[in-house]
This record gives structure tokens, C-alpha cells and sequence, in this order.
């Protein structure tokens, strides 16, 4: 299955737009404020009902209209075609409709098209705080796991409680064990769900990016991802709470637990985040999403679209050329490429025996550019 | 909206607006409505609130909404005493009974523990209900709070008080997905669950 066709109304820059999309590689050229970044962010909406750019829908209808509307249109061999829509209208929220049909929520879409993105603003996932790569991570897993997402939501809600209540008790004066004791028992099962699930991502994915940073570098440097956990070697997950609350009565809130977790990353030793080259960032966060690329793959069954946003960003011509031979051979199947020079890409496709097509895109209008 | 030609309009509009889920213009409507009624459908309709504050009791017993001291769910002597559903507030008994399935009694606890929204376990009337089943000895308690993280809290606390006291402590298996709130299940389902319950298990509900 692969996007043979998508438009655009009323989104960001685009008043209207329609695109009939190749099977394979397609490339979209053209200066900053054309729109490129924008119309990957549009294929993202069909895929996940939301931006990789911006957190507020209402930020994405252009200037001068109240909605916008995205549409997709789905071709495979032996499926039937499929049309989605999503939709945001201003006070009225979104909608995403399958051949018409509106979902009643949003997640029973989440997974049909999946996406997979890489864009300038992955550093995030470097330079943000751990939630960046919690949440990176937490994603993979609800992407083939759906009792995980309903872990994670419990957990978060009984740590939100157990932090009130340590503010109450401090408030109040009073200390009451045992509702405390309730908040870290019903806690337990959950932290253990969700601390399992990520040693066995952990053990299933860094292998593949491995694997990926090897082919994308062509180098022997040696990456690394260190999951740091409070839960890590700990038998007794009532005892850690427990041994916290002494320190946690003093913080007022919950100091120990997978919410706590991390991930640090190294190459060859080093910490990538303060001791590597830009380059090298950039081809880890780049192996990283070929790997969660594989790794739904492998999940699913399902090919993800894959997203590559101003590919030249931050990697010379030799790593562009690595990654596009990674890319135009299987399993990877439909890929939209942005760059701001003609040829660049396709010259590097050429080297390859990828099929591509380029779209040029002209510079719209001058009121409401968000395209970096 | 902000300009009414009449103080008299603008008092009765804010009085409705300030009711949960009632924006201003649906409060503008329903005072258009009420000044097109009679003079005695209005007297009527201002009485029964006015009845409903001042007259209305909180049974003694369970802290049921009741005209008496005690309610009539109480007073029922065709209801079992030694079976006692416990629920968080009048919407969870109306829910029950609703269904007709239960012949038991209740005790509406008043809210469950959050301490997010204030409320802790002395906010509710959990001193009350361990003393009624002190004295039904070899009977059952039902918990039947909201498949919600504060009703599973509030579940747990409330099984490790029962906890050493000669009662069965039972929850309704009920076919009602995490977050569903309990006046929202359906009446067949609500109604099967509460006569199939089941032994409370810590996260079985
Ligand atoms: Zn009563």
C-alpha cells in the first residue's frame, strides 16, 4: 500500500495543492518558505492525526481561513484503495475519516499508514530532556503493544496522585501511610509492565541500529544507547518505592520509577550529545529512525512511509549517498525526500537503480511561511 | 450576549449560566422559556427547587438523597441488610437500580480518593460504613466504584479496611472498559454484572 495521491486545502501555505506520488522514491525541491517541510508534515497528519512540527493544530490552517483539510489516497495491488481525511476546523477540532467513515477516536487510526520521519528537529531527541526519548521510545512500543499505552496512562495518573498527596501531607502535617502504601502496591504491576517492555525493546532495536549506523557511516565507530532505570537489577519494585518515600517527602513528589528513566548515547565511548561532530549526531539520530523504521517493519508487517526532511541537513554527500542507497532497497518502499537544490538528490538516486520523480516547488506567498 | 435591556434578565440569565454545562446562551434560552409559561408552572418550577434545598435529607443510614431521616432503600424490609453495594454518590445508586437486579442495600461514600482534587479518605463516609458492616457479620460488601484510577484507589484502600472484619468483599465484574464512568453502562450489562460479581482481587476490576 502506498500514497499514490495527496492534497492539500487551507494547509499552512497552501491554499490548494495536489500531488500524484510514485510508488518509490519522490523528491521535492525548491527554496526555504515553498512549502516542502510543510507537505510532509500534511502526510504525517493522515498517518498520526497530528504535526511533527507544531504541538497546536489551529497553527496549521492558513492565514485568512478557519480549517484545513488534508486528503490521501491509498493504492495497493490486492487491497482496495482507501481514502482518508483529516480535517481541523477552528473550535471544532479534528476529524479523520477512513472512506468517509469518521473514526470515534483518533488512536483507532493511530498505525493503519505508519510513518516514519526524520527532519533537522530530531535533535530534540539529543539536546531535550529524557521525556524527548521516553516518549521516542514509548511511541515504538505502543506501535505493536496497545496494553502498553493503557500501562502508561495508569502509571502516569497514580504518580500524579501519589505526588499530590505527598504535597497534602506536607500541607496538612499529617502523614498517612497507608494510603501511600495503596498508591505504591497499585503502582507496582504497572512499572514492572512498562520497565519489561523496554528492556525487551531495548534488546530488540539496538542491534538494528547497530546495524544502521555501521551502513550509514561506513566507519567503525561504535554507538551505543545505555538505558538508565532505577529498575534496572531491582527484584523488589514495592521496596524501591518504599525506600524512596523518606526522600520523596522531602521533594513532594515521586523521585524513583520508569518515569524517571533514561537513555544515554554514546559513540565509541564518548557522550554523542557533547563530545561529537555535528555529522555524527546527525548519523545517529539518522540510524536511529532507519532502525524504528525496521523495527515496524518487522512489528507490523506494514511498510512505513518514510519522511526524509531536508536531507542534506547537517550530513555531507558521502552519508546522503549511504542513506539513499539504504533507502531505495527493500524493505523500504515509498519515500518522500525534501531538499532546497535541484539534481542534488537525483543525481545521488542515479547511483542507484531507484526509480524517483521530482516535484518543484515555487515559492507561495509571503505572508505565512513556516519551512525551515 | 453582554447587554440585556433588563437587570431582571441579566440576574436570572447568570443564575442558570452558573450551572454545570450551561454556556449563556443556552441560560437565555431556557429564561425566555420559563417567561412564556403560566405564573403557576413558574411558581412550581422555582418551589420544587426550593423544596429540593430545604426539605430534601441525607439518609443517616447511607447517605442516600431521601424526604426522611432515614431512606427508603433503609426502611425496605423485602431488601437484604447484610448486603451492602457500595457506590460514589446518588448517580451510582440510581445506575444500580436502574437495572432492578439488586435487592441489597447501599452506602454512597461521597466522592473517591484524589488527592489531585483535595480529597482524601476522611472526606468520605468511610468511618460510617465500616461501623454498618461491624455489624452484619457473615454478610457481603459490593464495591462498585468507577472502573477509574481514583475508584481502583479508593477500591484498595477500602478492601484493606475491610480487611480482618468477618465480611465477603465482592466487586462487580463488569463488561465496562477502563475510564467508562458507572451511570454510562448499559443497564443489561450493569445488571448482569452486579448479580455475577466477583471476589475483590487486588487489580482485578
Ligand atoms: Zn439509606
Amino acid at each position: 500500500m502506498y500514497l499514490s495521491k495527496i492534497s492539500l486545502t487551507g494547509f499552512k501555505n497552501y491554499d490548494s495543492g495536489e500531488f500524484e506520488l510514485s510508488e518509490g522514491i519522490n523528491i521535492f525541491y525548491g527554496p526555504n518558505g515553498a512549502g516542502k517541510t510543510n507537505l510532509l508534515d500534511a502526510v504525517h497528519y493522515l498517518s498520526t492525526c497530528k504535526s511533527f512540527l507544531v504541538s497546536s493544530d489551529i497553527l496549521n490552517i492558513k492565514n485568512g481561513t478557519d480549517f484545513f483539510l488534508v486528503e490521501g489516497w491509498l493504492s495497493s495491488e490486492n487491497e482496495e484503495n482507501v481514502h482518508l481525511q483529516c480535517a481541523v476546523k477552528k473550535g471544532q477540532g479534528k476529524i479523520i475519516r477512513k472512506n468517509k467513515k469518521e473514526y470515534e477516536k483518533l488512536s483507532d487510526h493511530i498505525g493503519f499508514m505508519p510513518v516514519v520521519v526524520m527532519a533537522p528537529n530530531d535533535q530534540e531527541l539529543l539536546f531535550g530532556g529524557s521525556a524527548e526519548r521516553r516518549k521516542f521510545i514509548d511511541s515504538l512500543i505502543s506501535s505493536y503493544d496497545r496494553l502498553y499505552l493503557d500501562h502508561l496512562i495508569a502509571y502516569s495518573r497514580l504518580i500524579e496522585q501519589r505526588n499530590a498527596f505527598l504535597k497534602q501531607c506536607k500541607e496538612s502535617g499529617v502523614f498517612r501511610g497507608d494510603l501511600l502504601d495503596i498508591y505504591d502496591m497499585q503502582l507496582v504491576p504497572h512499572a514492572d509492565y512498562i520497565h519489561e517492555a523496554r528492556e525487551n525493546l531495548a534488546k530488540e532495536i539496538f542491534p538494528l541500529f547497530y546495524e544502521m549506523y555501521a551502513h550509514l557511516s561506513q566507519t567503525d565507530e561504535m554507538p551505543a544507547i545505555v538505558q538508565k532505570s532505577d529498575m534496572t537489577g531491582n527484584s523488589d519494585t514495592m521496596e524501591l518505592y518504599i525506600n524512596a518515600r523518606e526522600k520523596d517527602k522531602v521533594l513532594l513528589y515521586t523521585s524513583v520509577g520508569p518515569h524517571k528513566d533514561d537513555f544515554e548515547f554514546y559513540l565509541s565511548g564518548r557522550p554523542v550529545k557533547s563530545s561529537t561532530s555535528q555529522g555524527q549526531q546527525k548519523t545517529f539520530l539518522s540510524a536511529l529512525k532507519l532502525a524504528r523504521f525496521i523495527f515496524i517493519k518487522n512489528k507490523t508487517g506494514k511498510t512505513p512511509l518514510l519522511l526524509l526532511d531536508d536531507i542534506f541537513d547537517k550530513l555531507d554527500e558521502n552519508r546522503v549517498q549511504n542513506l539513499i542507497s539504504i533507502v531505495s532497497q527493500k524493505p523500504f518502499g515509498q519515500v518522500l525526500i525534501t531538499d532546497t537544490g535541484k539534481n542534488r538528490v537525483s543525481r545521488l538516486i542515479k547511483n542507484t537503480d531507484r526509480s524517483f520523480v521530482e516535484f518543484e516547488l515555487q515559492y507561495q506567498t509571503r505572508n505565512h511561511e513556516q519551512s525551515v | 450576549m453582554n447587554t440585556f435591556s433588563s437587570k431582571l434578565l441579566e440576574a436570572a440569565v447568570n443564575e442558570f449560566s452558573a450551572l454545570p454545562g450551561v454556556g449563556k446562551k443556552t441560560a437565555l434560552r431556557l429564561v425566555l422559556h420559563l417567561l412564556k409559561q403560566d405564573s403557576s408552572k413558574v411558581s412550581a418550577f422555582s418551589e420544587s427547587i426550593l423544596r429540593l434545598k430545604n426539605d430534601s435529607k441525607i439518609c443517616k443510614v447511607c447517605y442516600n438523597l431521601s424526604d426522611y431521616d432515614v431512606c427508603e432503600i433503609c426502611t425496605n424490609p423485602h431488601r437484604q441488610s447484610d448486603l451492602i453495594c457500595v457506590v460514589e454518590d446518588i448517580r451510582g445508586v440510581m445506575a444500580i437500580e436502574n437495572t432492578q437486579q439488586f435487592r441489597g442495600k447501599f452506602h454512597i461514600l461521597g466522592g473517591r480518593i484524589s488527592p489531585m482534587e483535595g480529597i482524601g479518605p476522611s472526606d468520605l463516609n468511610i468511618d460510617s460504613l465500616l461501623e454498618r458492616v461491624q455489624s452484619i457479620p457473615g454478610g457481603e460488601v459490593i464495591l462498585a466504584l468507577s472502573p477509574t484510577t481514583e475508584g481502583e484507589t479508593t477500591n484498595f484502600y477500602l478492601f484493606k479496611k475491610l480487611n480482618g472484619i468477618n465480611v465477603t468483599v465482592t466487586t462487580i465484574a463488569r463488561g465496562v472498559s477502563f475510564g467508562d464512568e458507572l451511570e454510562y453502562a448499559d443497564e443489561i450489562t450493569l445488571g448482569r454484572s452486579i448479580l455475577n460479581r466477583i471476589p475483590y482481587k487486588v487489580g482485578n476490576s
